[in-house]
């Protein structure tokens, strides 16, 4: 590694997931030569890997046996027939799971490139599970009217991301492995570089680029049960906002139905896509009580929601009566194990049930942030959150918002999205390296600022501790700021977030060597979950309707003529409330006009 | 050193190599001598005829056993691809090795007591 | 609360001239994990306790070390089930340098990787959509595709301690996942690597790395196979160009 104060590339990326990987990949396939990967984990940790039922794209390998209802059997299309998918059904999925939030022309952008980052995918490498006849297999997801998940059994994220990191590897990106990024660096809009911190040496380094990318994910961690790893800490987004950049539509926080019991774990959706039922503890199937047409196989903000209203009822499972159950035991141990292993061995592992003879006890856990760094459809980092690009500038994957997702995701469009932006902010980045794009002076305090963040913990009075901390803010999150919302619990919840902020001045690192301080890291991972929870609060409190993923019990309604717009939380250099501001939402009138939406 | 049953087997099968080169090395050494004419072979073969020498090709037919039973293990295994095997088949190496030395060995042992 | 003694290596070779052994008393529940021990030791009394973890839940790779003297990924063992005597001992990985505390040093590791160059290389000209592969060729990858490369199997590896010159388990079971993957266009070239002297002959079938691997895989049986591949390796070539001629439109005939 590098000892010089200042390293330069052509292009630094924060975050080796998809969205990262795919950018540094193309960018170097297309002739920037000097492209760079930080992560804050081996890359090969990131969370992308952790996906499991697979990506989006309606591919038309397979479609229903006519007549076979919303769970029924799948056959190949065969050759020569009508293809029963198109990529404009994928787009209205799309739109009607995002509750029309969701940028209609960057929705049809995802959906378009679908079948093509698929195939691209396949053709460098990743296994896909076949149909009999070669063809990539597909099965059924929520949400989608199609079966258009195309899956490798169900570790389909672990597939593609190695796939992608190998090939960048061919490509030669150059990956620092264990770098954390402190400090965006921009001025007069300007990016000029990051700041990182060597975790294994202790040392800070400026890295100055001509294009940065942000890929660093999401921040489930916001949230005591959560399906996210430790490291999905939003560290992409705290440090963006730190640089003045807005944050989109935070609010908009995904709960995914089947989180194993207590440990919010994974299963994967496929679980319900290959027949799966949740029953309550009355033995009731009883998503027909909110979605009979889908069952199951409804979007996961209303199943999440129907579990817990289930819960609140006083019919859910387990010691405290917090979770549903997820039969899984009718698939039959054969399908199991083709198509749901990984599953299958969480479960044993994790809550000592097996999926062939045993239910298994779920609860909705965090899972994905629609919201976060507004980009356009290239991936340029909106300064102003609406037009205006901070130069050299972008981000992409769950980090960013486009937005893709809106109010809600639906499943298997997390992995499209971050292969389909990440590749085109990385066409783009190439685009502006190559077009000449200077590189911009780097500040010369930038890497004073950053070493004063750290040294923070080392003087004065310093008695709080950052997991008391931090673990005070996942309990607020999860109890007020979770699947239903309300006025009064928001209000709780900034006020409770402003009196964390407090304690969390005396933080305090136990740890004082330089070399490997995860304490330290802790530290700062902390700031920023305390950054960005204050701005998921501050938007959900605004927000006074019920849309997605966000439900307010007190506004229990869509709104379209107040909140048919994304929400803008700028920093205030002061120190005081985000300052929230908001932009329309671009939508095709003529095409897809808001409707009701009814599963 | 990283302990398992498989470094074990490694351990003992490399551990009976050495050991049967040392015979082999003692074996020449006695038998070479019949170069020098009868007198020399009988002086050797009595040097090697004591109840040490006894016990120890004991241990030395134990060696030729395990030795072998565990690279037809292997050989197995590779084979017939039948590594959930691995330790079964070495638990019945290890039982072949002893019946056979005790097949082989009582009748030394008998001869050294006899003698 | 019922309680259980954590024994755990620490070593910051900033401060401490060799490792040592401490031990804590940790609050036990039937589900704790010795992930979760870990995060109790760092939170509750020792904040410069080190190591590394991430997804929890057995699919990065990052938390593998050595408990009792077996590698495991410390997310998914459960810390009752591994206690003797009320006590159980956490090392880091066998074999490879200490970073710090539970955190070592992994870099030959990815070295070797790199080496058998672990992408795919695509044949020449390409099909538009998906190339065709049949399920069972699918299926003979699962054994490597499901990797996470955490290295447990490479720290257990006896070949491993004794030079690092050895590509090593993951590496050759990486490989095997390229040479029998039926789009790859360059098997040849890559059993001709794994063939030469730092390859899959440097196997002493001693099959810690099946033990050692959390995931069930078998990088032995891979080893094994590329031997077997490698000793004819012309007519595999032929047989492979031969399927690649299938690899498009038309749906491929058993057996390829």
């Amino acid at each position: 590694m590098p000892t010089s104060e200042t390293i330069e590339h052509d292009i630094v990326i924060v975050g080796a997931g998809l969205a990262g990987t795919w950018a540094a990949m193309v960018a170097a396939q297309r002739g920037v030569r000097d492209v760079a990967v930080l992560s804050k984990v081996h890359p090969l940790r990131s969370h992308s890997g952790a996906a499991q039922g697979g990506i989006a794209a309606a591919l038309n390998n397979v479609r229903p046996v006519t007549d076979s209802g919303p769970s029924g059997p799948l056959e190949p299309v065969p050759d020569g027939a009508d293809p029963p998918d198109s990529w404009e059904l994928h787009l209205f999925d799309t739109i009607k799971g995002s509750d029309w939030l969701g940028d209609q022309d960057s929705m049809e952008i995802l959906v378009r490139e679908a079948a093509d980052i698929v195939y691209a995918y396949e053709n460098l490498g990743c296994v896909f599970s076949r149909l009999p006849d070669g063809r990539i297999a597909q099965r059924r997801f929520g949400g989608h009217s199609a079966p258009r998940a195309n899956y490798a059994a169900d570790w389909t994220g672990h597939v593609l991301l190695h796939t992608i990191h190998e090939q960048a590897h061919r490509h030669g990106v150059r990956f620092y492995s264990e770098w954390y990024a402190l400090d965006v660096i921009v001025e007069d809009n300007v990016c000029r570089g990051i700041v990182a911190l060597d975790i294994l040496s202790g040392e800070l380094h400026v890295l100055r680029a001509k294009a940065v990318l942000l890929g660093t994910g999401g921040y489930g961690r916001a949230y005591k049960i959560t399906s996210n790893a430790h490291a999905n800490t939003g560290d992409g987004v705290a440090i963006a906002y730190n640089a003045g950049i807005p944050l989109m539509d935070m609010e908009f926080v995904q709960f995914h139905p089947t989180g194993l019991y207590k440990h919010g774990i994974l299963m994967s959706e496929a679980c319900r896509g290959e027949g799966g039922y949740l029953v309550n503890k009355d033995n009731e199937r009883f998503m027909a009580r909110y979605a009979p047409g889908k069952m199951e196989l409804g979007p996961r903000d209303l199943v999440s929601r129907s579990e817990q209203q289930e819960v609140n009822e006083g019919r859910g499972i387990g010691p405290d009566g917090k979770g549903i159950w997820l039969d899984l035991r009718h698939l039959g141990k054969d399908k199991i194990l083709e198509r749901l292993p990984q599953v299958r061995e969480l479960a044993i592992d994790f809550v000592g049930t097996d999926p062939i003879t045993d239910l298994v006890p779920i609860q909705p856990t965090a899972h994905y942030s629609m919201g976060g760094i507004p980009t356009d459809n290239e991936g340029r980092v909106l300064g102003d959150g609406v037009a205006r690009p901070v130069e050299g500038l972008y981000a992409a994957g769950e980090c960013a918002c486009v937005s893709v997702h809106g109010a809600n995701r639906l499943g298997t469009n997390s992995l499209l999205d971050a292969s389909v932006f990440g590749r085109r902010a990385g066409e783009a980045m190439a685009d502006f390296v190559l077009g000449g794009a200077p590189l911009a002076d780097m500040p010369r305090e930038a890497k004073a600022t950053s070493t004063r963040r750290l040294n923070r913990y080392l003087d004065g009075e310093r008695t709080e501790s950052v997991e008391a901390v931090a673990q005070a803010l996942k309990t607020t999150m999860t109890e007020n700021c979770g699947v239903f919302r309300d006025g009064d619990g928001l209000a709780l919840a900034r006020q409770e977030i402003q009196r964390l902020q407090q304690r969390y001045a005396a933080a305090r690192v136990m740890d004082r060597s330089k070399r490997f301080n995860t304490d330290l890291l802790e530290a700062v991972e902390t700031d920023h979950l305390l950054t960005f929870s204050e701005v998921i609060v501050a938007g959900a409190e605004v927000r006074t309707e019920s849309r997605g993923a966000h439900f307010r019990t007190d506004f229990p309604k869509r709104d379209d003529t107040t909140w048919l717009r994304h929400t803008l939380a700028f920093k205030d250099p002061d120190g005081g409330p985000p300052r929230l501001d908001f932009r329309p939402v671009r939508i095709d009138w003529d095409r897809y006009p808001p409707q009701e939406r009814k599963y | 050193m990283y302990r398992s049953l498989g470094f074990l087997s490694f351990f003992l099968r490399r551990l009976t190599g050495v050991a049967l080169v040392l015979y082999l090395a003692t074996h020449m050494w006695v038998i070479g001598s019949a170069m020098q004419g009868p007198e020399a072979f009988d002086a050797r073969l009595a040097m090697v005829q004591t109840p040490f020498f006894k016990l120890a090709e004991i241990a030395l037919l134990a060696a030729v056993w395990f030795h072998a039973f565990d690279g037809v293990r292997l050989i197995l295994v590779n084979w017939f691809r039948i590594t959930s095997f691995r330790a079964s088949l070495l638990y019945a190496a290890v039982v072949m090795t002893g019946l056979l030395t005790i097949v082989g060995g009582v009748p030394i042992l008998l001869f050294i007591l006899e003698g | 609360m019922e309680n259980a003694i954590v024994r755990v290596q620490r070593y910051n070779p900033e401060t401490d001239r060799k490792p040592h052994v401490e031990s804590y008393r940790v609050p036990l529940t039937p589900d704790t994990t010795i992930l979760d021990a870990l995060h109790w030791i760092k939170h509750e009394r020792d904040g410069s306790l080190t190591f590394r973890r991430s997804c929890r839940h057995a699919i990065c790779g990052s938390c593998a070390m050595n408990v009792n003297g077996h590698n495991v990924l410390v997310c998914k063992t459960s810390l009752s089930r591994q206690l003797t005597g009320g006590r159980v001992t956490v090392r880091p990985l066998p074999y490879l340098p200490i970073i710090k505390d539970l955190v070592v040093d992994r870099s030959t590791f990815w070295e070797q990787y790199l080496r058998v160059k672990p992408w795919l290389v695509p044949p020449e000209g390409k099909p538009g959509k998906e190339y065709r592969m049949l399920p069972e060729e699918v299926a003979a990858l699962q054994n490597a595709e499901t990797c996470i490369m955490c290295g447990a199997c490479y720290s257990a590896c006896q070949v491993v301690a004794l030079t690092k010159e050895y590509i090593g388990p993951h590496a050759l079971l990486k490989a095997f996942l390229r040479v029998l993957d039926p789009r790859d266009a360059i098997p040849g070239e890559r059993l001709r690597e794994v063939a030469g002297h730092d390859g899959a002959y440097r196997c002493h079938t001693i099959f810690n790395c099946i033990d050692a691997c959390p995931k069930g895989l078998n990088p032995t049986q891979a080893i094994e196979t590329l031997r077997q591949l490698a000793q004819k390796r012309g007519w595999f070539e032929a047989e492979r160009r031969e399927r690649q001629t299938r690899l498009n439109g038309a749906a491929p005939s058993n057996g390829g």
